[in-house]
């Protein structure tokens, strides 16, 4: 069996993921980056994706990510998440919802945010319906 | 005493009673709320302490430290201000310690000011002053996303670098406990930390990816909205401990109100009873004499 690690998603609203596995992938700048049990240490910028994580019973989870940064140690794994959802609090529509305010808010060049962010706030969006819609099949 | 102010003095014991009702609901929400917004604060601290940790890790590893929000400017010319007060009045004396700190502050810091109003009483406040706020952010609910308080602390920081103002200040309420609040200034940009290049901390054999400077990029907004985050929930909690506060007391003396007025009701009636008795019997021995 493969060693156990403890990893957690955090947010600054609530702690999404606190469990000991065995395996998590996710999306680091340059490509999803797969971590196991006495991995290097490593700081990581994540961007806008889902986290695949599977525990010692081989039972895998998901999760939605908007972004965020990972630190990664030999025992240890944290996430801080901007935003982070499991696939039970995603909802097709809500999430179809969210990204066509996030492209009406691009289109509009809504003041106070700078393109950059709108784009973020697009992809942001865009992951977490594709996400949604996945998970309801 | 007369009938008429038996009846009134009734009256009175009912509508004190009533407002006892009231004051005890108004106590009872506070509490809820101040228990949603404590646990909101319990939520935010392992994220917090995890990204000061990262930043104190990473700053070490930047050779020279050349971020614009980490830059104390030689010239104050004018500073922004950010002026939290609470939602609404009926919290005991919450609102116009602020109000008073308000006027200290501005003792010490001439500058001119470019203040942002964070909840209705502080707008309330800052217009009867004749000042305009550059923005006003008000109703604000226990459950103010992070996302919102994200966009406010942009603001801020946008307007800092690009030099409108030379200072941030935020002058909130601190939450020592559920009794004890208390006004204070804390300077929040230029950001105060302690990242004095100390290569030590624990992060020496790190990989990064992408390098540093540019995880720092990413990092240091973050670390800023989250301090702002963790403040607007500090006067939050304060605001609604004080309420609490404000409405137990309310509830006791209404109850001491009700007391003495019904031990002066009772008199009342007894010296009114009394009376009506002599009349009887001064009236009877009139008849018989």
């Amino acid at each position: 069996m493969a060693r156990e690690f403890q990893f957690e998603v955090v947010t600054p609203e609530r702690t999404v993921f606190s469990k000991a596995v065995t395996s998590v992938i996710m999306p680091a700048h340059e490509g999803y980056l797969g971590v196991m049990a006495g991995h290097a240490p490593l700081l990581a910028l994540l961007q806008p994706g889902e986290i695949v994580i599977r525990g010692a019973d081989g039972r895998q989870e998901e999760i939605a990510v908007a972004g965020g940064f990972a630190d990664v140690g030999p025992k240890k794994c944290l996430i801080l998440a901007d935003a982070a959802e499991t696939p039970d609090q995603l909802n097709v529509d809500r999430a179809r919802k969210s990204l066509e305010k996030a492209k009406k808010a691009l289109e509009e060049r809504k003041p106070g945010h700078s393109q950059e962010e709108l784009d973020a706030a697009v992809a942001r969006a865009e992951n977490r319906l594709r996400f949604a819609e996945r998970r309801k099949k | 005493m007369a009938v008429g102010s038996i009846k009134s003095i009734r009256t009175k014991i009912r509508s004190v009673n009533n407002i006892k009702k009231i004051t005890r609901a108004m106590e009872m929400v506070s509490a809820a709320k101040l228990r949603k917004v404590q646990e909101r604060l319990m939520a935010v601290r392992p994220y917090a302490s995890r990204i000061s940790d990262f930043l104190t890790g990473l700053a070490g590893k930047v050779k020279n430290l050349d971020f614009p929000l980490f830059k104390t400017r030689e010239q104050v010319k004018r500073i922004g201000i950010v002026f939290m007060m609470g939602e609404k009045g009926l919290c005991g004396s919450f609102n116009s310690n602020m109000l008073r700190f308000w006027n200290e502050f501005g003792k010490t810091h001439p500058q001119p000011k470019d203040v942002t109003a964070i909840g209705k009483k502080a707008a309330d406040a800052v217009r009867k002053m004749g000042l305009t706020a550059a923005d006003a952010y008000v109703n604000l609910k226990t459950d103010v996303s992070f996302g919102d308080i994200q966009s406010w602390t942009n603001k801020l920081m946008a307007s800092f670098l690009e030099g409108k103002v030379d200072e941030v200040w935020v002058l909130y309420t601190e939450y020592v406990n559920a009794v004890t609040f208390r006004p204070r200034a804390v300077k929040f940009l230029p950001v105060q930390t302690e990242i004095k290049d100390k290569d030590e901390g624990g992060s020496g054999d790190y990989e990064f990816e992408p390098e540093p400077a540019k995880i720092l990029d990413r990092l240091i907004p973050r670390y800023v909205q989250t301090a702002f985050h963790r403040l607007i929930l500090e006067s939050m909690s304060s605001e609604h401990a004080a309420r609490m506060n404000a409405m137990h007391n309310a509830t006791d003396n209404a109850k001491d109100l009700v007391s003495s007025l019904t031990l002066i009701y009772n008199k009342a009636r007894q010296a009114s009873i009394t009376k009506e008795l002599l009349d009887i019997v001064g009236g009877a021995e009139a008849l018989k004499g």
